[in-house]
């Protein structure tokens, strides 16, 4: 049996975001023999999880039940949501966050210390567990912290993944770019679990950090994995323009109003019930993403919605809420607000427009987040298990990365203890990989001032999938989107960079992340293309209804090469006890 | 890990560049500053305190030495040095003052005792003591 | 480009030459623009080899903290209107190794954030079927302060004392110590004297109060510092007095490898 010395790792972690260090610790407390290892591209607390605001969604409270938050969950995803996978995750939801209580997470408490619930989007009971509006960021960093004590964790901080080792129809390992160095490391591992995270940033106004460019998906892919219902991406109706900053939905459920620029009320007007002045569940500014975002975007084409300079935006109203509530339950957003558009929510009305915000699709796996690959394993907003379907409901992903995180774990901890020798190969494919590297990336283009930049491809992108494959979309906006992106890989076939230092070349893992991103609009867009109707976050204009006789299916994008078309197959979606039905709010 | 086959990436250790503080870092901020006029505020005080054991001694060596003594103090240059000290015991007084509601974190109920009131009372306690003391002295 | 504005950035790059240098780049005076827009911009623009951290762009994942004009600050919530005319300039974090233009070794913080033992720590093992523990709203309070802090590294930066004494666990690191020793759910607070009664630890501190003034999210760093001195000294006095009646640690939480 080959050995790998200090680098080699019972189960190998790609991603340091809730997901990640949740499957750490859970590999841990399956087996302190196991070693653990945590690659990821930024120091954990820096993760997209600490973004998150509103809150997890578990059932808790007696008047709530196990079986209304899988029927929410399953209707808000337009039935393209795995049952079986989605009581997995109900069902093991309120066990999660309460260990996430026992790891010290300051969850906000009701007067007799019980925890507290709030309302959320599409869900028809309080069930979203909070921590004011700073969830994610408790969350993160009570993991973060909850980690340090782990002596088997050991992590790779600011650590790139750029290829998997697999071989023999095993993954092992990984090979990693130090970003401190530019040193390349090959980490074999008998389980490997990718976590990091979704691909907003294929778009240009979109809640997403700078890191989220699906660099986990792309690894995947290009293993030979599936990705999962791509065309499904999620706007989020309140994001702030230009930042792109979210405004959690925690504004609505606290009562927020949303308002065209007659002050009206507009969601009245799109089945989604009619106002009251105190937040009804299911109804109105409660409504799923998917919804409200398509509601914004027929104002804006009747013109009832106000022009700025990043675009067309609408009004969020808290200002009945009082200052005392909005600070209590809603003091991220006033902090946001006063920074970042010095306004301030308790006097004035906050500009919204819809952002992209998460992607539903992801890598295939099953509900214990195994791929087709032997040893691999995804978990969190990289995969698709799929709980979401074709629209999540808001508060499901945290909880989400919890359980899958933990079963993705668990899982692979027990494939790890059985697993068998690594091969002989994995040195001789890290130098493939180091070559690969060398001739995409390293020709030297010091010096270079003008011609193909990695900004004028990646704005490129950010307009072309805005315009072809946003809120609502049809054949010739995803034809054209396609040819550009095509015509995008072609021209980052080789992208020779500026800098040439081995020390922190951002700009080198840039580039690689830029490719990523390419590769998985291309992915994006052509799942698109093949899915002839309308559903949830996919909304076709050339095909306005949910056509279930063709399409209640998982689209499956399998890569052929790079700068190829991908190849589309299907697979049936799991319907156990909940047939498909009309979506109604309101 | 098996090093002859491993990938020849071109290795490069970084070296760190890291700058030291100047030695007059104290002047760069105002906050700085008062701070090191606070931290310098225990010279003056550690010098009263000799001042006061001189003059204990000078007590106890009798009339001679404690009329010398007496007049020593009273040289214009020690009068404006006691100013000083004055000067340093007060700042030294009100810093320690306004820091106090750092350390101290009174709960009444479940409302926290906003920190002027608690620089309120403290301030009010010093003017107390030190009228008491007056007192005391001046009508002696 | 209508209004522009000067940026000095404090560059170094390691493997080209052995110190530290200016240079200055022009960029648009957009009106929402943050500093961190600004270096984007000259990324994306004007010089792709300029390096720094980013990630959120909403003040909370903490990795975009840098010297503007002297003092730290998040670039990504400090806006270019608020410095004209200009130039800005903005150096790498001070009191840390500068690894490249604007990044810094975070490798140091990182180690003393876990010798706080930041975890929560329990004298009885709890099990998922015990529960949730009672909070009250006012224990959370006691607290939730202290939760706030997003490692932005900026109070090291505004404190001497980190700069003229490397082994200062630090305002951030003793703030999270009290996030949980003032948590009415955790019993570790004597398995964190170690640190914070040692050498380097909060009696290091001597009370500048830059830390506070520094924290972009209000934690108040040298509250919990003070505040756990009033408790580290009592403690002190114990083990010197009467040893038997320090609180002796029952466990700190480590999961131990196994071999």
């Amino acid at each position: 049996m080959t050995r790998y010395g200090p680098d080699e790792y019972d189960v190998l972690i790609v991603g340091g975001g809730g997901a990640g260090l949740r499957a750490a610790i859970a590999v841990a407390e399956t087996d302190p023999r196991l070693k653990v290892g945590v690659v990821s591209k930024v120091y954990p607390m820096r993760s997209h999880t600490v973004s998150a605001e509103g809150g997890s969604a578990g059932v808790i409270k007696s008047n709530d039940s196990i079986d209304e938050h899988i029927y929410d969950t399953i209707s808000g995803g337009d039935w393209l949501c795995d049952q079986d996978a989605v009581e997995a995750f109900v069902n093991e939801a309120p066990k999660e966050l309460l260990r996430m209580e026992h790891w010290g997470c300051p969850w906000s408490r009701e007067p007799d210390g019980s925890v507290a619930v709030r309302s959320f989007g599409g869900m028809k009971n309080k069930r979203t567990w909070y921590a004011a509006d700073k969830t994610g960021f408790h969350m993160l960093h009570t993991l973060f912290q909850t980690s340090l004590k782990y002596e088997p964790i050991r992590r790779y901080d600011e650590f790139f993944a750029t290829t998997l080792l697999v071989d023999d129809g095993r993954c092992q390992g990984v090979v990693a770019l130090e970003m401190a160095t530019g040193r390349l490391h090959t980490i074999a591992a008998r389980s490997v679990i990718l976590c990091t995270g979704g691909f907003g940033k294929a778009f240009r106004f979109t809640t997403n950090a700078n890191i989220k460019t699906g660099d986990g998906v792309a690894l995947a892919y290009r293993a030979g994995v599936p990705l999962k219902d791509m065309e499904f991406v999620q706007y989020h109706p309140t994001g702030l323009p230009f930042t792109g900053i979210l405004i959690t939905e925690a504004t609505r459920a606290e009562g927020g109003f949303l308002l065209n620029k007659e002050d009206y009320r507009y969601l009245q007007d799109y089945n989604l019930g009619k106002p009251a002045p105190q937040p009804v569940n299911r109804t109105m500014e409660l409504g799923p993403r998917d919804r409200l975002s398509q509601a914004f975007e027929q104002e804006r084409q009747k013109g009832r919605t106000i022009k700025g300079p990043y675009g067309d935006y609408v009004h969020l109203d808290l200002r009945h809420l009082g200052e005392q509530h909005i600070n209590e339950r809603l003091p991220m957003v006033r902090e946001l607000c006063l920074k970042y558009e010095k306004i301030d929510p308790v006097t004035q009305c906050i500009p919204v427009r819809p952002v992209v915000h998460y992607t539903m699709g992801g890598i295939d796996v099953d509900i214990n987040g195994a791929t087709c690959v032997e040893g691999l394993y995804a978990a969190g907003e990289a995969s698709c298990v799929s709980i979401n379907g074709a629209n999540r409901l808001g508060s499901n992903s945290l909880t989400e990365l919890l359980v899958f995180g933990a079963r993705a774990g668990r899982a692979a901890a027990e494939h790890a203890k059985q697993a068998k020798p690594f091969s002989a190969k994995l040195a001789a494919l890290a130098r493939d990989e180091e070559q690969r590297i060398e001739e995409t990336f390293c020709k030297s283009g010091e010096g270079k001032t003008s011609g193909d930049s990695i900004a004028s491809i990646r704005e490129t992108l950010h307009h072309q999938m805005e315009a072809g494959a946003g809120i609502y979309r049809d054949e010739k906006s995803l034809q054209t989107a396609k040819e550009t992106v095509l015509e995008l890989q072609e021209r980052a076939k080789a992208l020779p960079l500026q800098d040439s230092s081995y020390t922190f070349n951002t700009e080198l893992t840039a580039a690689m992340e830029l490719r990523n991103l390419l590769e998985l609009s291309s992915a994006i867009i052509e799942s698109g293309l093949l899915r002839t109707e309308s559903r949830g976050a996919h909304q076709r204009t050339d095909f306005p209804q949910r056509d279930d006789e063709n399409y209640l299916k998982h689209s499956l994008a399998h890569r052929t090469e790079y700068g190829a078309t991908p190849r589309i197959e299907y697979a049936p979606v799991t319907i156990t006890k909940w047939p498909p039905k009309e979506r109604v709010y309101g | 890990m098996d090093t002859e086959t491993a990938p020849t990436y071109k290795r490069f250790r970084p070296s760190a560049y890291h700058p030291s503080m100047a030695l007059t870092w104290w002047m760069k901020k105002p906050s700085y500053l008062l701070y090191i006029l606070r931290e310098l505020t225990a010279v003056f005080v550690a010098a009263y305190a000799i001042i006061l054991l001189l003059t204990v001694r000078a007590l106890s060596q009798g009339g001679e030495a404690w009329d010398t003594w007496l007049a020593t103090l009273q040289r214009p240059g020690m009068i404006l040095f006691h100013g000083f000290i004055l000067a340093f015991a007060v700042y030294h007084s009100l810093t320690w003052f306004t820091l106090a509601p750092t350390a101290l974190v009174v709960r009444i109920k479940d409302k926290v005792l906003p920190a002027s009131a608690l620089i309120a009372v403290h301030v009010a306690a010093w003017v107390g003591c030190s009228a008491f003391i007056a007192w005391v002295l001046l009508s002696a | 480009m209508d209004k522009t504005i000067k940026i000095q950035v404090r560059r170094y790059l390691p493997e080209k030459q052995p110190d530290p240098f200016w240079q200055e780049y022009e960029v648009p005076l957009e009106p929402k623009w943050g500093v961190l827009d600004a270096l984007i911009y000259i990324k994306d623009h004007l010089d792709g080899s300029l390096s720094y951290r980013w990630s959120c762009h909403m003040g909370v994942c903490g990795s975009c903290g840098m010297m503007v004009n002297g003092e730290p600050a998040l670039t990504c919530a400090t806006f270019l209107e608020e410095y004209q005319p200009g130039p800005i300039r903005i150096e790498p974090l001070a009191n840390f190794k500068v690894l490249r233009d604007l990044i810094i070794d975070t490798d140091d913080f990182m180690g003393k954030l876990k010798s706080v033992k930041p975890w929560l720590i329990t004298d009885e093992k709890r099990d998922i079927t015990d529960g949730e523990n009672r909070q009250t709203p006012a224990e959370l309070k006691a607290f939730k302060q202290y939760t706030l802090c997003i490692n932005c590294m900026l109070c090291y930066s505004a404190c001497p004392v980190v700069g003229l004494n490397e082994d200062f666990v630090g305002p951030a690191a003793i703030a999270l110590a009290q996030r949980y020793n003032y948590d009415n759910r955790d019993s570790g607070n004597a398995a964190r004297h170690d640190t914070l009664l040692a050498h380097g630890g909060a009696f290091d501190c001597t009370l500048i109060g830059e830390c506070s003034r520094a924290c972009p999210k209000h934690v108040d760093p040298t509250g919990a510092i003070q505040r756990y001195k009033a408790d580290g000294a009592m403690e002190y006095w114990k083990r010197l007095i009467w040893p038997k009646a320090a609180t002796a640690p029952k466990n700190d939480g480590i999961v131990k490898q196994i071999d």
